[in-house]
C-alpha cells in the first residue's frame, strides 16, 4: 500500500514538474518570438519541412476518417430512418473535433518525435551547449522557429483535412446511400457555421504550440546517448498525444463559451 | 592578480558529489591542464566557467566578474571572450564546416559576409584544413572534426580557450597534431588556455602548469616539473598509471 502511494506521489510530482517546466519554456519561446533578432529563414525552412513531411499523413488520415465515419453513420442512422442527416453529423464532427484532433495526433506523433530526436541528439552530442558557448540562445535559434512552424502548419493541414474528410464522406454516402453529391454538399454548407471552422483552426494553433514546446522540452531533457534519444522520442509521442487530448477538452469548452454554441 | 578564480566551489548531481570546496587560480596568458580520473568532474569545471552549469555554492571569477551571478545577457559577454573545444567536437551537423566556423563570428562581431568568409578561411588554414568550407561535418574524420571545432573556437579571437579532452579518441598522429596546434595557437594568440584531459603525454607537452583534481578538490597544482616530481601518492599513481588509491 505504501509503495502504491509512493508511486502515485512520484507520478504526481513528475507531472507537476513537467507542467511547470513546459510552462516556463512556453514563456521563454513567446518572449523570444516577439523580440529581435528573428530567425526568419530557418522558420521558413521549418514550415516547408514540417508541412511537406506531414501533408500526406494528414490527407490519408482525413480520407479514411471521413470515409469510415460516413460508412458507420450510413448504417446506424438508416435504422432510425435518419440517413438524411449523415452529411450534417459527419461534417460537424469532422470540422469541430475529428479533423483538428486526429490531424494534431498524427502530425504530433511524426513531427513531435522528429523535433525531440533532433534536439535530443543535439543535447547528447553537446551541440546545445556549443550554441550557448558561442553566445547564442537555443530557444531563439531552434525552438522558436520549430514551434512557430508547427503553429502555422497545423491549422493549414486541418483545413485540408476538413475539406478532404468531407469529400471522402460524401463519396461513401453517394455510393452507400445513393445521395446526390450536390444535395450532400448543400447539407454540409447549411449546417456548418464559420465558428465551427474557426474553432477547429484555433485548436490547430494550440496543438501546434503543444507539439513544438513538448517536442523541444523532451529533447532538451534527453540524457544517456542514443538510448536516451530513443526513450525521449517515445516519451515525446505519448506526452504529445496526452497533452493534445487533455487540451482538447478545455479548448472545446472554451470555444463553446466564446462562440455560444 | 589571478585572471580566473574558482573559490570554494561545491557541486553535486543528486547524490553524486562532484566538488567539495574546490579552489583554483589561473593566471592570464598561461596554459593550465587539469588532470584527473574519468568522472572526477573535469568537464563540469569548464562548463561552469562559461555558465553552462551553476555551482551549488562558491564563486567563479573571470576577469573580476562573478560568472555565477551574471544574467543571461551578461553571460553572453563573458562567452564572447571564451572559445570552447568540446570533447566530441560538437559541430552543428545540419550546417557545413564554413558555417560552423562562422557561427561565433556572426554572434559576436559586426563583420561583413566577405570579412567573415576571409576569417573562416584563415582559421581553417591555421588548423591545417584549408578549403573544406563546403563539406558537412558528417563527412569528416574524428581528428578533422576536432580541428574544425578548434577553428570555430578561435574564430572570434577569444582571450580564453577551453579544451575539453582535446585528444581523446584520436590516433597518436592526430593527437600530436592537436597538441602542436594548442602550442602554436598559444604562441600566436597569447590566450589563456585551460585544458582538461587524462592524456598525460598531451598534458606534459602543452602545459605551463598542471592541477590534479581528486575527490572534489584540487589535490596538487604546480609546473609540469613539479607535478612530475610530486611526492604525493595520488598524483604519482595517476601520472604513472598505477592503480594505487585511485
Amino acid at each position: 500500500m505504501k509503495k502504491l502511494f509512493e508511486t502515485i506521489g512520484k507520478w504526481f510530482i513528475n507531472a507537476m514538474i513537467y507542467l511547470e517546466e513546459t510552462a516556463k519554456l512556453t514563456l521563454e519561446i513567446t518572449v523570444a518570438a516577439f523580440t529581435p533578432p528573428f530567425r526568419f529563414r530557418y522558420f521558413i525552412e521549418q514550415v516547408e519541412y514540417i508541412g511537406i513531411q506531414s501533408m500526406m499523413i494528414a490527407i490519408l488520415t482525413a480520407i479514411f476518417t471521413g470515409a469510415v465515419m460516413a460508412l458507420q453513420m450510413a448504417f446506424s442512422l438508416k435504422r432510425f430512418g435518419a440517413d438524411a442527416f449523415v452529411a450534417n453529423i459527419l461534417s460537424v464532427s469532422l470540422v469541430r473535433e475529428l479533423g483538428p484532433v486526429l490531424t494534431g495526433l498524427m502530425v504530433g506523433g511524426r513531427v513531435g518525435a522528429g523535433i525531440t530526436a533532433e534536439v535530443g541528439s543535439m543535447q547528447v552530442t553537446e551541440q546545445i551547449d556549443a550554441i550557448k558557448a558561442l553566445g547564442a540562445d537555443p530557444v531563439r535559434e531552434l525552438f522558436v522557429p520549430k514551434t512557430l512552424a508547427c503553429m502555422v502548419v497545423l491549422p493549414v493541414l486541418i483545413v485540408y483535412a476538413d475539406i478532404i474528410g468531407n469529400i471522402a464522406g460524401m463519396m461513401v454516402s453517394v455510393v452507400e446511400l445513393g445521395v446526390e453529391p450536390v444535395y450532400y454538399m448543400d447539407q454540409v454548407f447549411r449546417i456548418l457555421k464559420i465558428s465551427d471552422f474557426l474553432g477547429g483552426v484555433a485548436k490547430g494553433i494550440f496543438f501546434g504550440l503543444i507539439i513544438g514546446v513538448v517536442g523541444c522540452y523532451l529533447g532538451l531533457k534527453t540524457k544517456g546517448g542514443t538510448v536516451g534519444v530513443g526513450m525521449a522520442t517515445t516519451t515525446s509521442v505519448v506526452a504529445i498525444f496526452l497533452t493534445i487530448l487533455v487540451a482538447d477538452l478545455f479548448l472545446t469548452k472554451l470555444l463553446m463559451l466564446l462562440f455560444q454554441v | 592578480m589571478s585572471f580566473i578564480v574558482f573559490k570554494n566551489i561545491e557541486k553535486a548531481f543528486d547524490d553524486n558529489v562532484i566538488y567539495r570546496g574546490l579552489n583554483l587560480s589561473i593566471n592570464k596568458g598561461e596554459t593550465i591542464t587539469i588532470i584527473g580520473g574519468s568522472g572526477s568532474g573535469k568537464s563540469v569545471l569548464l562548463k561552469m566557467m562559461i555558465g553552462l552549469l551553476k555551482p551549488d555554492s562558491g564563486e567563479i571569477i573571470v576577469d573580476k566578474s562573478n560568472v555565477v551571478d551574471l544574467s543571461k545577457e551578461e553571460l553572453v559577454k563573458v562567452r564572447s571572450r571564451v572559445g570552447m573545444l568540446f570533447q566530441g567536437a560538437a559541430l552543428f551537423d545540419s550546417i557545413n564546416v564554413g558555417d560552423n566556423v562562422a557561427y561565433g563570428l556572426k554572434m559576436h562581431t559586426d563583420l561583413t559576409k566577405d570579412e567573415i568568409d576571409e576569417k573562416v578561411d584563415r582559421c581553417l588554414e591555421m588548423v591545417g584544413l584549408p578549403g573544406i568550407n563546403g563539406i558537412m561535418p558528417s563527412d569528416l574524420s574524428g581528428g578533422m572534426k576536432k580541428r574544425v571545432a578548434l577553428a570555430r573556437a578561435i574564430a572570434y579571437d577569444p582571450e580564453i580557450i577551453l579544451y575539453d579532452e582535446p585528444t581523446t579518441g584520436l590516433d597518436p598522429t592526430n593527437a600530436k597534431r592537436i597538441n602542436n596546434l594548442i602550442i602554436e595557437l598559444q604562441k600566436l594568440l597569447k590566450v589563456t588556455s585551460i585544458i582538461v584531459t587524462h592524456d598525460m603525454d598531451s598534458a606534459f607537452s602543452v602545459s605551463d602548469r598542471m592541477a590534479m583534481l581528486y575527490k572534489g578538490k584540487i589535490e596538487a597544482v604546480g609546473t609540469t616539473d613539479e607535478i612530475r616530481k610530486s611526492k604525493e601518492a595520488v598524483v604519482n599513481d595517476f601520472i604513472q598509471g598505477n592503480i594505487g588509491e585511485l
